[in-house]
């Protein structure tokens, strides 16, 4: 058995292990992170601090490994500043371990909502700017007319307007 | 654990300026040394790791300590290290080079 086997026996065995090492990889790898993503903007400490409303001094701490407990709060604050999202999550120790492993700061970037591909395709735009300027528009599944469907919505211009439907007979409400 | 995962990240980056571990060159006879300070926090204690470059991508870990404010524990840290990092220079010392140990 190898040191890489036997320690991963050990974290399998021990909570406290466990614990210690989340704890490690989480104080290290996230001021890692904040770290890397305000110099890949290339904004000094202060520029962060103004955008994110906090002290610079606050920033400063943060991006020092065991300096600070981060709070929910202050990642939602940080990653609204970068731009970008945040996704707090359980997941298998092993993908943590990946995660880690395959950590590259020097690389580590993520893009701003500005330069975020998924916002920037022209159906990215359809679906931003469908959300904060257009009126709202429920959405319908696509039901198909024949086998029996009760009803079919169509859209038309700006409308969606039923152009057909099932006797009222057929009609019926499930209650839940 | 703490001191492999900042080590670990530490060696993942070209620059030593973005590590965020990295405190600052010593001033004094330590600074004249070439000695560097990094560091980290660990249940409100702070640990400090002396160390000077020596040759590409090498990072040579003089002493290890505790700093808070100016006190240094042990207190003759700074001074040890700058030994170290003299005898180092004038080849009365060897480094024993370690593969960071990845925690897992």
């Amino acid at each position: 058995m190898n040191a890489k086997s036997k320690i991963l026996s050990k974290l399998v065995k021990s909570r406290v292990l466990r614990e210690a090492y989340i704890r490690s990889k989480v104080s290290v790898l996230l001021p890692s992170q904040i770290r890397s993503l305000r110099l890949r903007r290339g904004w000094t400490q202060g520029q962060l601090a103004e955008k994110a409303d906090m002290k610079q001094a606050r920033i400063s701490t943060l991006e020092k490994i065991g300096e600070s407990s981060f709070s929910i709060e202050t990642l939602i604050r940080l990653a609204a500043s970068f731009g970008a999202g945040l996704a707090v999550q359980f997941v298998p120790m092993s993908e943590m371990l990946d995660w880690e492993n395959s950590f590259e700061p020097d690389s580590f970037n993520v893009p701003s909502i500005e330069n975020d591909e998924a916002f920037c395709s022209p159906e990215g735009v359809r679906i931003a700017t469908s959300t904060v300027d257009a009126p709202y528009r429920p959405f319908y599944p696509a039901i198909p007319a024949a086998s029996g469907a009760l009803f079919e919505v169509r859209e038309c211009a700006s409308n969606l307007t039923p152009i057909s439907h099932a006797s009222i007979d057929q009609f019926s409400v499930v209650e839940g | 654990m703490f001191f492999h995962s900042t080590l670990k990240d530490a060696s993942k980056r070209l620059d030593h300026r973005e590590w965020p571990s990295y405190r600052h060159k010593m001033e004094g006879r330590a600074g004249n040394e070439g000695i560097h300070e990094m560091g980290f926090k660990v249940q409100g204690r702070q640990y400090r790791l002396l160390f000077k470059f020596d040759g590409e991508k090498q990072a040579v870990i003089l002493c290890g300590c505790y700093h808070k404010v100016n006190i240094w524990t042990p207190r003759n840290a700074p001074n040890t290290a700058a030994d170290r990092a003299k005898a180092l220079r004038l080849g009365k010392a060897k480094r024993h080079e370690r593969e960071i140990e990845d925690t897992f």
